[in-house]
């Protein structure tokens, strides 16, 4: 676009957001008398003012010198741009279409953003753009861009660079709103934004070193076997680990880390050694270091960062439930379960300490919630809010950020529709979606709200120490709870044990995560449902008092 | 093939991998025939991939007789694909004899 084409695209309201409505109003009314002859030559303007001030414009309207004192935008740069579009100096091209072509702006890539705004600036903005398009848009000879949540207007002349956009907050750098204007306006014109937005997704060059030291040494333990491991092979696993991490291989750190901790266990004779899982490890390791050796490095072969918390638009949460768990690496921790019907996923926050420093689960329950709220994790799994600010792990983890700032906005409602997505009373639908999300993510627990039907009698297994309870759906298709005995499990099954003689009047809803174990789906239960929420390993019975009844 | 009797020939399967790896693939040769017959019983079973995952590792352990430079590298390999195809065979497992579990209202 020409520089004659922009000054005549330069209406009212560019130039207001370019200065303010005092000046452009001063500007205005000042013309007649400021005397200017204005010229256009190609890609400058210049403006000669009675005063003697000369004004010139190369290429955009920003890109300005004026002999005046001002050291901020001066009036005489309005009162050039009027005159050329008074006098007609600008006027040698065609004139611009009434609506102007915008489309070289949704055509920007994510490096020219990158490069105006930053690259954690754009991710940012990135993760708090998806559809439907927030912002109020209206094409004219001007883009205008209206941001709802920042209140802020943004402007964009056509053909023009982007640096030379307008933005009511009047920053001189590119700003976050018109970093969100240009997204919102791709969004608006492409439907989505396109794949180089998202990095975490696309193949990164990788440097080959690190998936041939895996290989090396994953090879060294396979070919010496079990009874030869090198006495470092825990530590040196855990340096490989470390050096995919620095080269951003996350699938590889993962395995490596995993396959560590196992060697360490063998070396310090744990019963909680797995040779299985060893080898499933090593040779998954080996198989996607040659996977990327070879260049096939895509998103699924490298994987993403579980543990990496990216910013979220603000999004609304429903508490299902808890958990409270103790790890054989000495850790105690509580989980708090919840749903977004808008992200349409479960997630989870959680809160850890070490085991020795732990004042116990149900303690550890009751500590106060994140994100600002004055409430505890109790009231946390079965309160419904609004989370601005929040972050979001790959793994579905909520992060404790201070940036987070939560609004209660009342109990959990079971009955609400926004929930029916992970409500199952039919265990056919139920293993099929467990299995979907399997092939998508393996790693990830599947989080279901359970409606069984009936319940046959439990039983405890005193030989192999596990507690089951068979459920049926409506179909009499069998799905059965079970829970191994441990320190963190006491309660949880006393409880289960407790409501066994509930159920044969009235299943209620069970918040479970689900697995299929040789060859039977079965569930780990988390909630109980019935006349009140029961936190089945985090609280004696005396928690279904009226204050935690649903509405 | 019935799912209980492909459930077990995937735990033999996975326990002669176990066996080899407790004792390593330099000193893998032992285990050649019971790879071998691995291979056969996956072939019996209509397990292509998996006769043919078994088929070479035996393969290149037995490449440790005749070449003198013979590293585990390329039986590392074999080794890896035979663990991710038992792994991947097991889950599958898994899942279909719970849906037919369900199917069958037991």
């Amino acid at each position: 676009m020409s520089l004659s084409q922009i000054i005549r695209a330069a209406d009212a309201d560019f130039l207001i957001a370019l200065s303010n409505k005092g000046l452009y109003n001063r500007a205005r009314r000042e013309l007649a008398e400021a005397g200017v002859r204005a010229e256009v030559s190609g890609d400058s303007l210049r403006a000669e003012f009675a005063d003697g001030t000369v004004l010139t414009l190369t290429r955009t309207i920003q890109n300005y010198t004026c002999s005046c004192p001002s050291r901020v935008l001066c009036k005489h740069l309005l009162m050039a741009v009027l005159a050329a579009q008074e006098t007609g100096a600008a006027a040698e091209d065609s004139p611009p279409p009434p609506v102007a072509d915008f489309s070289a702006l949704a055509a920007i890539s994510a490096a020219e953003l990158v490069h105006l705004a930053g690259a954690k600036a754009v991710r940012a903005a990135v993760a708090e753009t998806r559809p439907p398009v927030t912002a109020t848009i209206t094409a004219a000879a001007v883009l205008t861009v209206y941001l709802p949540e920042s209140g802020a207007t943004t402007r964009f002349l056509p053909g023009a660079p982007l640096t030379a956009a307008t933005c009511s907050c009047k920053a001189d750098n590119f700003c976050p709103h018109r970093l969100r204007a240009v997204l919102q306006y791709i969004l608006a014109a492409k439907g989505a934004l396109p794949a180089d937005f998202y990095p975490e997704e696309t193949a990164e060059a990788i440097a080959p070193e690190a998936p041939a030291y895996v290989r090396e040494f994953v090879t060294e333990i396979l070919g010496g076997g079990l009874v030869r491991l090198p006495e470092d092979g825990a530590d040196r696993l855990l340096q490989l680990a470390a050096i995919c991490r620095g080269r951003r291989l996350p699938n590889m750190e993962r395995l490596a880390a995993r396959a560590a901790g196992q060697l360490e266990r063998y070396a310090r004779r744990s019963a909680l050694f797995q040779r299985e899982e060893l080898a499933d490890d090593l040779g998954a390791l080996l198989l996607l270091a040659e996977k990327i050796e070879a260049g096939a490095a895509d998103k699924a072969t490298v994987g993403v960062f579980r543990t990496e918390y990216l910013p979220a638009p603000p999004f609304f949460l429903t508490g299902l439930g808890a958990e409270g768990w103790q790890s054989a690496s000495g850790y105690s921790g509580v989980t708090v379960v919840m749903y977004s019907p808008d992200l349409g996923r479960v997630l989870r926050y959680t809160t850890t300490l070490k085991t020795a420093q732990a004042p116990g689960l149900e303690k550890m329950f009751r500590q106060r919630a994140p994100w600002g709220l004055n409430i505890g994790l109790n009231r946390l799994a079965r309160s419904r809010l609004r989370l601005s600010g929040g972050r979001i792990s790959g793994a579905g983890r909520l992060s404790a950020s201070e940036a987070g700032r939560a609004e209660l906005l009342g109990p959990t409602f079971l009955a609400d529709p926004a929930l029916d997505d992970i409500v199952y009373d039919d265990f056919a639908a139920l293993l099929d979606a467990l299995w979907q999300q399997r092939e998508k993510d393996a790693d990830s627990r599947f989080y279901a709200l359970l409606k069984p039907a009936g319940a046959e009698s439990g039983a405890y297994d005193r030989i192999n120490q596990v507690y089951t309870l068979p459920l049926r759906d409506g179909d009499g298709r069998l799905l059965s709870i079970k829970v191994r005995y441990a320190p963190a499990t006491r309660l949880l099954i006393d409880n289960l044990r407790r409501l066994e003689s509930r159920l044969a009047d009235y299943c209620g809803i069970f918040l479970v995560s689900l697995y299929i174990e040789a060859g039977r789906l079965t569930a780990f239960p988390l909630t109980y449902y019935g006349d009140g929420f029961w936190q089945l390993g985090l609280e004696e019975p005396r928690a279904q008092s009226g204050a935690d009844r649903e509405p | 093939m019935e799912y209980t009797a492909l459930r077990r020939l995937l735990t033999d399967g996975q326990a002669e991998l176990d066996d080899l790896f407790a004792c390593g693939l330099n000193r893998g040769d032992r285990h050649i025939a019971a790879l071998g017959e691995m291979a056969a019983e996956f072939t019996r079973a209509g397990l292509a991939a998996g006769a043919t995952a078994w088929a070479r590792l035996a393969e290149a352990l037995a490449g440790a007789r005749v070449d003198a430079e013979w590293t585990a590298a390329g039986a590392a390999v074999c080794f890896a694909r035979c663990r991710d195809y038992l792994r991947v065979c097991l889950e599958r497992l898994d899942y279909l004899e719970a849906a037919a579990r369900l199917r069958e209202n037991p």
